[in-house]
């Protein structure tokens, strides 16, 4: 016998299988397993005494540059973990986590995450304070290179985000700069003006944007202040910022900034054309990208460490960010925290050299690719002298907000709209309604 | 409820052939009533199976969303119409919502018009080579949207790019494509037009290829030159399908995120900040997914609007 089925009813059918799905998807999810909120890895074994973890571990790495040592090194150093490595892209990494987050569904056991929206993901309860794991490794460590939430250590800096000058030496020279006599920043600005006055290329980059935001935080932490303190308030010495947004701005309307936002492309192309002469970045982008990107002007280029804003100011620099390994808690959180502090071990800190060049971790320079004298670089030992400037201090919180708001003000000042002091003033009114 | 009829289908007698040969049983096809009337429902129930709960039902999840405040990690907590009134008064999210706004006015006057002009070019008797035509003005729509907004970049470059390459061999200024709030937005709409009209130029040629031909021949009987007969026949009989695309550039228009996102991440100061990637950033980069549900309720409610005008617009003239 057949039913006949009314167009209502087949809505009314669908709607209830529909139903039916949303209610399973929204389901509560089981708690997290491993254990209570607070609960912390202590006392983990040194690595290089304990048994070697087991069990199943998923790994979302976004850090491209080290899977190929994952698979490779740290599988076969650990044979009886059951890896699984998704390989993403950062913001695909950062969707995927949030909703995994939200869902309390298919979280991995170790993911990597940037370090300036690290207080986003700490405040789930979802990760996991390293604590004890990292003992083992804490004599090396800059304590600022610390992954830090809330008093606790979540990880550590896996890539090293000081920034460096690094400059054309050899083309600078050519045009009656000596690079190595130059000290301070107003020093640097001189030289600028006369090599666009000379030549008409550009000393310095203004990047706009978020860019423009991450930029100005590196500067304003090499002064050994930042938009926040460690308490998650608006800390920013409002003079300092003030000057020192005044100094960029300066820059630009002098003309020897290269204002514009970061493309690869862009980029790699005017310094190989020489229209760009020095680039204020981190060492990943000035280290490792320049002398991929720009091989033809191997020997030119320098790292000029950082300059100061008085001759008397002790060395020091900035950061622009790193990422880390967060560890989230769940079924294997021993071969999670093995997997995150694998790379400060003997076999891994070679493999994580490699990978990124260099760590904020003092070991570092002891490794022949920290020793390495690099020809792009004219036999400079640039690891070496980039780990000698002191790890900064930079303390993020809702750092995509930050980026907004800030990134606009110092646009408004750097094109003239508004004085440095004006976007300093609301960047901090703005800022202190998120505290 | 009616039974099932009886299973055999009639059968009706055998007719002779005038012509000699022996004929088939003719078999009447059994009506498809009497297949029930849920055949055609049962046709369509597997798009609906799976539009309700990932369409429909991401909708309605997206709407309950509006009304809840969800830190990750928390239950959600009912929060009513709060989270609509933080969206309506955040300053970015207005700039966002008004350049869309003003970026959809000025992509959709330029594309309608352009798309039915290449259309009108390609129905051209005197155009040959009409299919490479076609294959030509939809390679940009196959290609990947991040592709292209990388090859604009290249090409909008202040310094490297070929449009100031070409704009400084002849003597002019260099434009700051990407970098000047005045002119940034109209390098996005630029390249989304680009992107966009051969696409939409095919479907109003194809519009143009159904109006009957002997309206043009009444026309030129009548002394009505070309310009006439495209006022006068093709233009308003072509008005649904123009209703169709601008309907549908329309709610590209408004979702409008990838170009400005890879181009100009919503700068320079904000000029190219868009309602998507408002939505965008308060959910995924501020773990805010209340607040970007509402501005994504907000947003569908433009796009509704949007659709009620054109066609309110497009049928008062019909």
């Amino acid at each position: 016998m057949a039913t006949e089925l009314t167009r209502r009813g087949f809505l009314g059918l669908s709607a209830a299988i529909a139903s039916t799905a949303a209610l399973a998807a929204c389901a509560k999810p089981s708690p997290a397993p491993g254990g209570s909120p607070s609960a912390t890895l202590t006392g983990a074994p040194s690595p290089t005494l304990s048994p070697l973890p087991s069990g199943p571990l998923t790994v979302w790495n976004a850090s491209s540059q080290l899977n190929d040592a994952i698979k490779n090194v740290y599988a076969p150093a650990r044979p009886d973990v059951e890896l699984s490595l998704v390989e993403l892209g950062m913001a695909d990494l950062q969707e995927r986590l949030l909703v995994s987050l939200a869902t309390s569904t298919d979280l991995p056991g170790v993911v990597s995450i940037s370090s300036r929206v690290a207080d986003q993901y700490f405040a789930t309860g979802a990760f996991l304070p390293l604590g004890g794991a990292l003992e083992p490794f804490a004599g090396g460590f800059a304590e600022s290179a610390y992954i830090t939430y809330e008093g606790e250590n979540y990880g550590y800096a896996l890539n090293d985000g000081r920034m460096g000058m690094w400059v054309n030496a050899a083309y600078l020279d050519e045009n009656g700069i000596d690079a190595a006599a130059l000290v301070t920043w107003e020093e640097w600005a001189e030289a600028g003006r006369k090599l666009k006055a000379d030549t008409g290329s550009t000393l310095f980059l203004q990047p706009t944007g978020n860019n423009a935001a991450d930029f100005f935080a590196s500067y304003l932490n090499s002064r050994g202040t930042g938009w926040w303190d460690e308490s998650g308030k608006v800390g920013v010495d409002e003079d300092v910022a003030i000057e020192t947004l005044d100094f960029m701005a300066g820059l630009v309307r002098d003309g020897s900034a290269y204002v514009g936002f970061w493309t690869d492309q862009a980029y790699w192309e005017i310094v190989r054309q020489r229209q760009v002469a020095g680039v204020q970045t981190n060492f990943a982008i000035g280290g490792r990208n320049l002398p991929t990107n720009v091989p033809e002007q191997e020997g030119q280029w320098r790292m000029a460490g950082w300059p100061r804003w008085r001759s008397s100011d002790a060395p020091g620099t900035g950061t622009y960010g790193s990422t880390f390994f967060g560890v989230l808690r769940g079924d294997n959180d021993e071969a999670a925290a093995d997997f995150a502090t694998y790379w400060l071990t003997e076999d891994g800190l070679p493999e994580i050299v490699k990978a990124f060049g260099t760590v904020p971790y003092a070991p570092v320079a002891e490794t022949a690719e920290g020793q390495a004298t690099l020809p792009f670089f004219g036999g400079q030992k640039v690891i070496e002298d980039l780990v000698s400037l002191p790890y900064p201090t930079a303390n993020y919180y809702r750092w995509s907000k930050v980026q907004e708001i800030t990134g606009f003000q110092i646009d408004q000042a750097v094109q003239g709209a508004i004085s440095a002091e004006e976007a300093i003033r609301t960047a901090v009114a703005q800022l202190a309604e998120l505290a | 409820m009616t039974a099932a009829s009886p299973a055999r289908p009639p059968v009706r007698p055998v007719a002779p052939d005038p012509r000699g040969r022996r004929a088939e049983p003719e078999v009447r096809r059994r009506p498809l009533r009497q297949h029930g009337r849920a055949l055609p429902y049962l046709f369509i129930a597997p798009y609906f199976l799976l539009f309700l709960p990932f369409g429909a039902g991401a909708v309605a999840m997206a709407v309950l969303l509006s009304f809840v405040s969800w830190d990750i990690g928390a239950a959600p907590e009912l929060t009513g119409l709060s989270n609509y009134v933080e969206v309506m008064g955040d300053p970015l999210f207005q700039t966002a919502l008004r350049n869309t706004a003003w970026m959809l006015v000025a992509y959709l006057a330029i594309l309608l018009p352009l798309g039915t002009a290449v259309a009108v070019a390609l129905n051209s008797r005197n155009l040959r080579g009409r299919r490479s035509f076609q294959v030509a003005l939809f390679i940009p729509i196959a290609a990947s949207l991040v592709t292209v907004a990388l090859v604009f970049q290249i090409l909008y470059d202040p310094n490297i790019g070929l449009l100031n390459g070409l704009l400084t061999s002849v003597g002019l200024p260099r434009v700051p494509w990407l970098t000047s709030p005045a002119v940034a937005p109209w390098a996005i709409i630029a390249l989304r037009v680009w992107r966009v009209v051969g696409y939409y130029a095919v479907i109003l040629f194809a519009g143009i290829q159904s109006i009957p031909q002997d309206l043009y021949e009444a026309a030129e009987v009548d002394g009505a030159d070309a310009w006439s007969r495209l006022r006068h026949v093709t233009l308003p009989l072509l008005r649904p399908v123009t209703l169709f695309v601008a309907i549908a550039a329309s709610i590209g228009g408004w979702e409008l995120f990838a170009e400005p996102q890879i181009l100009t991440e919503g700068g320079p100061l904000r000029s190219t900040m868009t309602a998507v990637m408002f939505i965008y950033r308060t959910s995924f980069l501020e773990f805010d997914l209340g607040k970007g549900a509402a501005a994504a309720a907000v947003l569908a409610a433009c796009i509704l609007a949007t659709t009620a005008l054109l066609n309110v617009a497009f049928r008062s003239k019909t």
